[in-house]
């Protein structure tokens, strides 16, 4: 089992490196053509997401400046940490393969940290660009 | 006045073995992360117990019971002459040191006793580990350290008065120890019975006893490769399972902590709470999070079977505490580790079990497992 557990690890891996290799693997040119058409875009741009990722903005309610750096840091190819102390792995696929290879996990994330953010969700476009600036780092 | 031969090797050496031998067991019981050193000293203070009850037989005319333990009358006597400054001469034990020696070797077969059974029932080790219950083994823990601050106290005394018996009587007490040899005025040279197998034993014994020890440090060595906290279940204990989703959804955020530290009521308190968690909204889908309710639950202190449950349990009495580390027994735990160590690059937050603790993924906490980064 955990040999299994460990080929199963390896051959992720490397298929999310042969993937990142390559652009957003198939599931994730796929969600890249899902948010096109809900925003109505013919494309993404990474420079707006770069500003996406900067940004800072003041909570509402906690008073506090919140910003995607506030836990990844301005540099997205770096180690993160979260608001309680725990690091996060580098967001920047180029540092990170795995990242933006599971749609469902993508998801799970803007939710989350879009409300943390901007206390909303994000809108299409915002995500699109958000992801296609995260595969444009090198 | 001439000198004679009072001592036997054997018994000289068991001496010095059985005190340096305590003094070690009682210095590594300070920190819980010298407990393998603790044990072994431990056995061999039980070891040298062990055999200089045989040879108390079948030793040397001083080193037999029957050479020196005296009656109530002729100890009482003897104080009294000693509080005079003026005690009576023995050539070997006199009475009171008769008397410390038989309370010294029933100490330490106490402690050995005890100090198994906390070794099994508290700290899970061991061959015995789990046989004792917990509640046993608190017990005995407690008879365990009463025992051995009266053995150190009996240690005190026996070492001033030695010293009393060098410096005003310069009897050459502490040298005979060492050398055998002391002058005496006379002895009388009562024959003993030689008991060759009987002294066979006591060194087999003696072996016996050290052997076993290192046997019981090294399958606790074992069990600790993360064996990991044991939880109800199936109508016994079984190994605690991880849980994928709890490791995925709170270890992103927050070191994914042990269920097996806080109670049941805790773990409903923070799973109902999500929305609000610490100031941040945590929530889950419906799905998610009664999965890993069901599985803190069931791995809670109240069903883990490990050191740290039971007492953060017994710690906390009837309260429902939301953060591991404000619990009395953590802050126990944890009061000589300094904000600066907490601050280190490696640890960085006091909630990071794992930087000082590598089993506790595994709800293992083990004393020999721990270790403080440096940096």
């Amino acid at each position: 089992m955990k040999t299994f557990k460990g080929l199963a690890t390896l051959a992720a891996v490397f298929f999310a490196g042969s993937v990142y290799a390559a652009g957003p693997n198939a599931q994730m040119s796929q969600v890249l053509d899902g948010l096109k058409k809900e925003a109505g875009a013919a494309s993404f741009s990474a420079e707006e997401g770069r500003k996406l990722y900067n940004a800072k903005r003041t909570h509402s309610q906690k008073k506090e400046e919140r910003s995607c750096t506030t836990c990844h840091t301005s540099n997205p190819a770096a180690s993160g940490k979260s608001t309680a102390g725990k690091v996060i792995e580098p967001l920047s696929p180029s540092a990170n393969p795995q990242r933006f290879t599971d749609p469902k996990k993508v998801e799970k994330w803007f939710k989350r940290n879009c409300e943390w953010v901007y206390e909303r969700e994000c809108t299409p476009k915002e995500k699109g660009d958000f992801i296609t600036y995260m595969m444009s780092l090198k | 006045m001439k000198t004679e031969k009072i001592w036997d090797l054997p018994t000289r050496l068991f001496h010095w073995t059985f005190a340096a031998s305590f003094m070690t067991a009682f210095a590594a019981s300070t920190r819980e992360w010298f407990l393998d050193y603790h044990v072994m000293a431990g056995a061999l203070v039980l070891a040298g117990a062990s055999f200089r009850f045989l040879w108390g037989f079948s030793g040397n005319r001083n080193a037999r019971f029957s050479g020196f333990v005296r009656g109530w009358a002729e100890i009482k006597s003897f104080l009294t002459g000693f509080i005079r400054l003026n005690p009576a001469k023995y050539p070997g034990h006199n009475p009171a040191v008769g008397l410390a020696v038989i309370v010294m070797l029933a100490l330490a077969a106490v402690l050995g006793a005890t100090g198994v059974i906390v070794y099994s029932g508290e700290e899970m080790r061991g061959p015995l580990a789990g046989f004792f219950s917990f509640e046993t083994a608190e017990t005995a823990g407690l008879i365990h350290s009463v025992a051995a601050w009266s053995f150190l106290a009996l240690a005190g005394v026996h070492i001033a008065a030695a010293l009393l018996h060098d410096v005003i009587w310069k009897e050459g007490l502490i040298r005979s120890m060492l050398t055998g040899r002391k002058k005496v005025e006379s002895m009388e040279d009562a024959a003993v019975a030689e008991r060759p197998i009987l002294k066979k034993t006591a060194f087999v014994l003696f072996a016996f006893v050290a052997a076993s020890a290192a046997m019981l440090v090294a399958t606790g060595q074992q069990a600790s490769g993360h064996a990991g906290a044991l939880v109800e279940g199936n109508g016994g204990f079984k190994p605690l399972e991880k849980n994928i989703a709890y490791e995925e959804e709170c270890g992103s955020c927050h070191n994914a902590f042990s269920p097996t530290l806080l109670p049941a009521r805790s773990w409903e308190k923070v799973m109902a709470g999500l929305a609000e968690h610490f100031g941040d909204d945590a929530s889950l889908p419906d799905e998610t999070s009664s999965e890993i309710r069901a599985w803190l639950l069931a791995s809670s202190a109240e069903r883990a079977l490990s050191e740290p449950s039971k007492k953060i349990l017994s710690s906390i009495g009837e309260g429902a505490p939301l953060r591991i580390t404000e619990t009395a027994y953590w802050k126990e735990k944890h009061v000589d580790i300094g904000e600066e160590v907490y601050s280190r690059k490696s640890v960085t937050s006091r909630t990071n079990c794992a930087a000082c603790h590598p089993g506790s993924p595994w709800g293992s906490f083990e004393d020999r497992d721990i270790s403080v980064p440096k940096v």
